[in-house]
């Protein structure tokens, strides 16, 4: 080996290696925490389908406070825009959408940092280099054996991989802070719980629900023994919806919590199970559609018994 | 945070929920009717409060989003700073081909 490395030649070749070979080994002995590509593509989808999942959410919760209102406005002297504005405004969602697209971009962005394709490029280009640098020395080694020069490539890919993930690493470490307080301002938009205090989307679903349960509870009163089964399962229902509609939301801010402890988890090198939040979110998409499909259908039913 | 705002919806929701609790106990028709309408009243307005405090939580997510919108700038940078490193290997690899050509040239001129 020593001889090899006194031949002036095999000594630039040398040069080449040993600062890549430096820093894998250094990777292998210290054992580099890796930001896996794959965890940060599912973090991504999972907040593709939060933002569905959002807007399905916000869907049914804005034409079930419509619908509550009718009877309001009914008892009001004039008919006023302000009365029908909406649980969640287009304005706010616009935010909202735009602010789990910020983080969409964020994460793609870092995707395309840990991508192999840009490492190779640079494997490429070490090569490259490896092998004019020994066409330069003349060194017989480079530029006879290919298999070298394509090792050297290689191992200048394996450099860039670290160090492309390594910087991916920093970078979602730096900004962890700034996801985490996006997704818990999220979370608590749609429920903050602090002590006795609760405010946000699921407070108004609540209310808004209690209040036809109460209505329904006054119709048993006054109600016919023969009026009362259709009253019962009216009210059935009615209860039913109520923890659907609750529930939807608060599946939401779950699935929001946990994109966060996922973010601090990839950035950390940790693998979670994200697919699971995936499907769950899924899960959850269809069960809020099957909401709106039934205030749709009630309000189709009211309508054709005349406008209240 | 508008605690303030919140701490009226906290007290809406709550005021709500006795008076349900009031329309059960009372016997008289008149008076549940009353209760009624009034229930009616504060779940509108826990709506509006709810629709007001959802509008200024937004703001301040634009606010918290644009910090992510930074992070991901950075993250560009650090794609660019890796084709800068490609293109600065394949500058070196071409000038050293250059300078092995005039080498080869003025090798030959010498024979």
């Amino acid at each position: 080996m020593s001889a090899l490395l006194k031949t002036p030649g095999r000594q630039t070749w040398w040069r080449v290696i040993a600062p890549l070979l430096a820093m894998v080994v250094a990777c292998a002995v210290v054992g580099c925490r890796s930001v896996d590509r794959a965890q940060v593509g599912a973090w991504r989808e999972a907040l593709m389908a939060a933002d569905e999942q959002s807007s399905v959410t916000f869907q049914a919760t804005n034409e079930l406070v419509r619908d509550s209102r009718r009877e309001w406005i009914a008892r009001q002297p004039e008919l006023l825009e302000s009365d029908l504005r909406p649980g969640s405004d287009s304005a706010s969602v616009a935010r909202w959408q735009a602010a789990l697209r910020a983080l969409v971009a964020y994460a793609s962005a870092v995707e395309v940092l840990l991508a192999p394709e840009a490492s190779a490029g640079v494997g490429a280009s070490v090569k490259g280099l490896s092998e004019r640098i020994g066409v330069a020395a003349n060194t017989t080694t480079l530029k006879a054996d290919g298999a070298l020069a394509r090792a050297i490539g290689r191992l200048g890919e394996r450099v860039a991989q670290a160090a492309a993930n390594g910087e991916a690493r920093r970078l979602m470490l730096e900004a962890d802070a700034d996801v985490r307080g996006v997704l818990n301002q999220m979370s608590d938009m749609l429920l903050l719980e602090q002590d006795d205090l609760r405010a946000g989307v699921v407070p108004t679903i609540e209310a808004t629900w209690n209040t036809r349960l109460a209505q329904l509870e006054e119709q048993f009163r006054t109600a016919s023994e023969g009026q009362r089964g259709a009253i019962i399962d009216r009210y059935a229902d009615a209860m039913a919806r109520r923890d659907r509609a609750t529930g939807a939301v608060l599946a939401l801010r779950a699935g929001l919590l946990n994109l966060a402890t996922a973010h601090s988890a990839a950035a950390n090198g940790h693998v979670g199970d994200i697919k699971s939040v995936i499907e769950q979110m899924r899960r959850d998409i269809a069960e809020g559609r099957a909401l709106i499909d039934a205030l749709r259908a009630e309000r189709a039913k009211k309508n054709a018994g005349g406008v209240q | 945070m508008n605690i303030a705002l919140m701490q009226t919806q906290d007290r809406l929701v709550k005021t709500h929920a006795r008076l349900r609790e009031r329309l059960r106990q009372e016997d008289d028709a008149q008076v549940r009717r009353a209760l009624l309408n009034e229930l009616t009243e504060i779940m509108a307005r826990v709506q509006m409060v709810g629709a007001v405090l959802f509008a200024e939580q937004s703001a301040q997510l634009d606010a918290k989003a644009a910090a992510v919108k930074i992070a991901t700038t950075k993250i560009n940078k650090a794609i660019r700073d890796m084709q800068s490193m490609r293109d600065l290997l394949d500058a070196i690899s071409g000038f050293l081909a250059l300078v092995d050509e005039a080498i080869d040239l003025a090798k030959l001129a010498m024979l």
